[in-house]
């Protein structure tokens, strides 16, 4: 395919990325610039469509609800069609996904041990289309999960019972290992020994054909192979409850995701981008590339857009400022809601999505589906 | 209902604040049995809500040379009895181009009569280079909650009570002289024996004055303060001019306070700051440090000083009400108001108000306050356990030590959830600890309503890594933790 004109992506959080794959899957040459190391690893790995309605109450069916993603018009097929794309890529990536049969949300339980909707989950992550006893494993310095609180709360929330089960750290613990500890640990060939014989002996016959929850800190190279294996020697299935930023489910995708375009030839600049025209990007460090623009610079959040003090907002990739109407609760659908001719903008970077709770994941894809779509027509019309 | 406190002798003091605190303080030292009463925590009205600095005096040499001298005789004394709770950064006075020299020169005098020590300085790092006259003077740092919390273990430790979340809704006489205290607790209504009371109760004290039918010639002002991540100056700087907004850095822990602005305003509650207001602050700040806009803003706050306005004063600027101090009798025989002041004068405060409460009991012993130090911290051993809050290196050892303490209680104590993260990381966990004492639910309020006190201010300087601090606030809050934005669950 003679592309000469290589794609310029900036920015690799999930839009970046996700745009980045759908260009190289066409044929495209891609570069992707980013001065951080994307937003990725603020996700817990799960990837909401439209989890709660405007009354914040959760929502089930999320295609019944995805006209209020953005103001986006994309039929069922097109965001079926786009959801399944997005499956296809992780598993290339080398991340297996659950979706419920019925295209659904799934429930899958916060640290806080309440269940919210979430539409296409990691397998090393809990999800379930009905609630279910379970037996949480948790072990000392794990701070954020307070597995007597969840219980509490799990029990309140789904009537269904949860038993406990807190361990001491394993020899060279200290109290101030962070999850990001843990999973290295737990990557290493006696991390992985010593948790399996630690769950086997933490465990009796309660409930034994239920699932066994753990906090997210099992690994992050090897994770998969880590919970079949114990799910082997247990006789159940283990799985993970994701904890706080920065969240390994994310950062797992972010590694590999990586690693696949970088596999395929993608190239990654790591600058930062000071200027944007219709002919390619400015890099802080003085360089320039050429090619077409996507901007996937993410919200005020991401870096995308930053607040000045007398209420103007910059556009850090164009340096342009825009208007912000000063109320917090609009910050994060500020954005680029006039997409231009010029350059591609996708994920937050777009804005027009009113932050939270709607389902980051459905705006990151619906806002990337549409810019294909109408990158499409531009290519049907100049062919034309 | 049943007589609950005091049997005996009982001098009763309205208000946890610094002024309250050090009146009970200083009775407690004569040997007068105290309580102090407060509707929150120690601290919890403008005692809590200042920028901090400890006055050499010299930001009132131009217009009010009586408050400059106290001030600067209160610095020098604070420095030997509170020496644990003051830094001694010292402070700079930098004018700026439009400052006539006859100003600075009436300054310099005012400083000398005042007795407060000068000597010519250099600019700090990041000041406008423009500023080129600098002096430089003893200005300090008060850490204003540990000061509180020095003065409320020396008043236990004497036998003194402290009885805070209790409001003051009664008083009642006995032949025309204060007979009992009538306050609203957690556990509802309670009455307190009381000899004598001071109503030391800050910008309440109109209210509580009211309950004896005794009008105070009060005016509130609130003033708005913009609060920085790290030590941006070394030092204490003070714009050199007669004193107007926006015109005092004070360096306090590894944070900054800039400060500070004075409009009238009608209610003893600290409103949210203004856009308008900030952004006033902002445009004076940038004038004496060009890069202030690129600081690391944490958040803005506000707090409300109670005036004295004499008799006569018919200002219309709450900045020309004098920031001296009244303390008057009340036609209700044993009751005192104290009102007015500043907090870097608040012994000086006390020590008037002991005096007439300690004559009208017939008690003959001397103010000890300007000579015994105020008792230590108790040791808090900080170990190995983990930290539940990072910024501020808050571990639950520490949070132990304050068992009981509501959340919002826990956080002025320890100071958890007041780093760059405001609680984003912290709140939940502190939260979860509280929850094995009073339960899910009950603990659950408690961090909505921390959550709503730290969201606010953040809200009101919404700019820079704030901004970005907050959005992940609100993801971490509602994507990882699941915490309901509906107010009825």
């Amino acid at each position: 395919m003679p592309m000469t004109e290589p794609w310029i992506i900036v920015g690799k959080g999930p839009a970046g990325l996700l745009a980045a794959s759908l260009l190289l899957e066409q044929g495209h040459r891609v570069v992707v610039v980013a001065k951080g190391q994307g937003s990725l690893p603020l996700w817990s790995g799960a990837l909401d469509f439209y989890s709660w309605d405007t009354k914040q109450h959760p929502v089930k069916a999320p295609y019944d609800h995805a006209d209020h993603l953005s103001g986006l018009s994309l039929n069922r097929e097109q965001w079926q069609a786009g959801w399944e794309d997005w499956r296809r890529i992780l598993q290339k990536v080398g991340v297996q996904t659950q979706v419920s049969p019925d295209h659904e949300n799934l429930l899958s339980p916060t640290l806080s041990g309440v269940l919210v909707p979430r539409y296409l989950v990691p397998e090393w992550q809990y999800a379930v289309t009905d609630p279910e006893p379970v037996t949480v494993v948790s072990w000392d310095g794990i701070l954020d999960l307070d597995l007597h609180l969840w219980a509490e709360r799990y029990q309140q929330h789904t009537k269904m019972a949860a038993k406990t089960i807190q361990r001491p750290g394993p020899q060279g613990w200290t109290a101030r290992w962070t999850p990001l500890h843990w999973a290295g640990y737990l990557d290493s060939e006696s991390g992985r020994r010593w948790l399996a014989d630690d769950l086997e002996a933490a465990l009796d016959d309660t409930f034994d054909q239920c699932p066994v929850l753990v906090p997210q800190i099992i690994g992050i190279r090897h994770t998969e192979e880590i919970l079949s294996d114990l799910r082997v020697r247990l006789g159940r299935p283990v799985k993970e409850i994701p904890l706080i930023a920065p969240c390994l489910g994310g950062v797992r995708i972010a590694e590999r995701w990586k690693e696949y375009l970088l596999g395929h030839g993608v190239r990654f600049v790591a600058d930062e981008v000071v200027g944007v025209d219709g002919f390619g990007v400015q890099l802080a460090t003085g360089g320039a590339l050429s090619g077409r623009v996507v901007l996937a610079t993410g919200g005020v959040l991401g870096g995308g857009f930053r607040l000045q003090w007398d209420r103007t907002v910059i556009n850090t990739a164009t340096g342009q400022s825009i208007a912000w109407s000063g109320k917090p609760e609009d910050l994060s659908c500020i954005g680029v809601s006039d997409a231009n001719s010029l350059w591609g903008v996708v994920g937050r970077s777009a804005g027009g999505w009113d932050g939270d709770r709607h389902g980051g994941a459905g705006h990151v894809l619906g806002t990337v589906l549409a810019w294909v779509n109408a990158m499409h027509e531009e290519v049907y019309c100049a062919a034309r | 209902m049943r007589m609950k406190w005091g049997k005996w002798l009982m001098v009763v003091v309205i208000g946890a604040g610094a002024t309250g605190l050090g009146v009970a303080w200083d009775l407690m030292l004569r040997g007068v049995p105290v309580a102090v009463l407060d509707q929150g925590d120690l601290g919890h009205g403008t005692s809590g809500r200042f920028h901090g600095l400890l006055h050499s005096g010299a930001r009132y040499v131009l217009t009010d040379a009586v408050a400059a001298r106290q001030c600067q005789t209160e610095n020098l004394r604070l420095r030997q009895v509170a020496a644990p709770y003051i830094e001694s950064t010292g402070g700079l006075f930098a004018a700026s181009p439009d400052v006539s020299e006859n100003l600075v020169q009436n300054w310099l005098r005012g400083c000398h009569d005042a007795k407060i020590p000068v000597a010519p300085a250099s600019p700090v790092q990041g000041m406008n280079a423009q500023w080129k006259r600098i002096y430089e003077v003893n200005d300090g740092v008060i850490n204003g909650y540990q000061l509180l919390q020095a003065l409320a273990r020396g008043i236990r430790q004497g036998g003194g009570q402290i009885l805070t979340h209790r409001r003051v809704v009664g008083a009642r006489p006995m032949k025309g002289k204060i007979h009992t205290i009538v306050m609203e607790g957690p556990d509802g209504l309670e009455e307190m024996r009381a000899d004598a009371v001071v109503n030391a109760a800050g910008p309440w004290a109109g209210h509580v004055a009211s309950l004896w039918s005794d009008p105070l010639p009060l005016t509130l002002s609130r003033g708005i303060m913009l609060l920085f991540s790290h030590r941006q100056t070394p030092k204490v700087i003070n714009r050199l001019d007669v004193p107007g907004d926006g015109d005092i850095l004070v360096p306090h822990h590894h944070i900054s306070i800039w400060g500070t602005t004075d409009t009238e305003t009608d209610s003893p509650k600290a409103p949210t700051p203004s856009h308008a207001e900030v952004a006033h602050l902002m445009e004076r700040g940038l004038a004496m440090f060009p890069d202030m806009g690129e600081w690391r803003v944490l958040r803005s706050f506000s707090g409300v000083r109670p005036l004295y306005r004499a008799p006569g004063n018919l200002a219309r600027e709450t900045r020309h009400i004098s920031r001296d101090f009244v303390v008057l009798d009340h036609p209700l025989k044993g009751a005192f108001s104290v009102i007015g002041g500043k907090w870097t004068t608040y012994r000086l405060m006390a020590e008037q108000v002991a005096d007439r409460v300690a004559a009208y009991l017939h008690y003959a012993t001397p103010c000890q306050t300007g000579a015994v130090p105020l008792p230590l911290a108790n040791a808090v051993g900080v170990g190995a356990d983990p930290l539940l809050c990072e910024c501020e290196s808050v571990s639950k050892s520490q949070l132990r030590a304050f068992e009981g303490l509501s959340l919002s209680d826990l956080r002025t104590r320890t100071w958890f959830g007041m780093g760059p993260c405001q609680g984003t990381f912290c709140g939940h966990r502190v939260m979860q600890w509280r929850s094995h004492q009073i339960g899910e639910e009950a603990a659950s309020k408690e961090l909505a309503a921390f959550r709503e006190e730290r969201e606010r201010g953040m809200c009101a300087a919404l700019w820079g890594d704030n901004a970005v601090e907050w959005l992940l606030q609100r993801n971490i809050r509602f994507q990882s933790l699941g915490e309901s934005q509906r107010a009825d669950d």
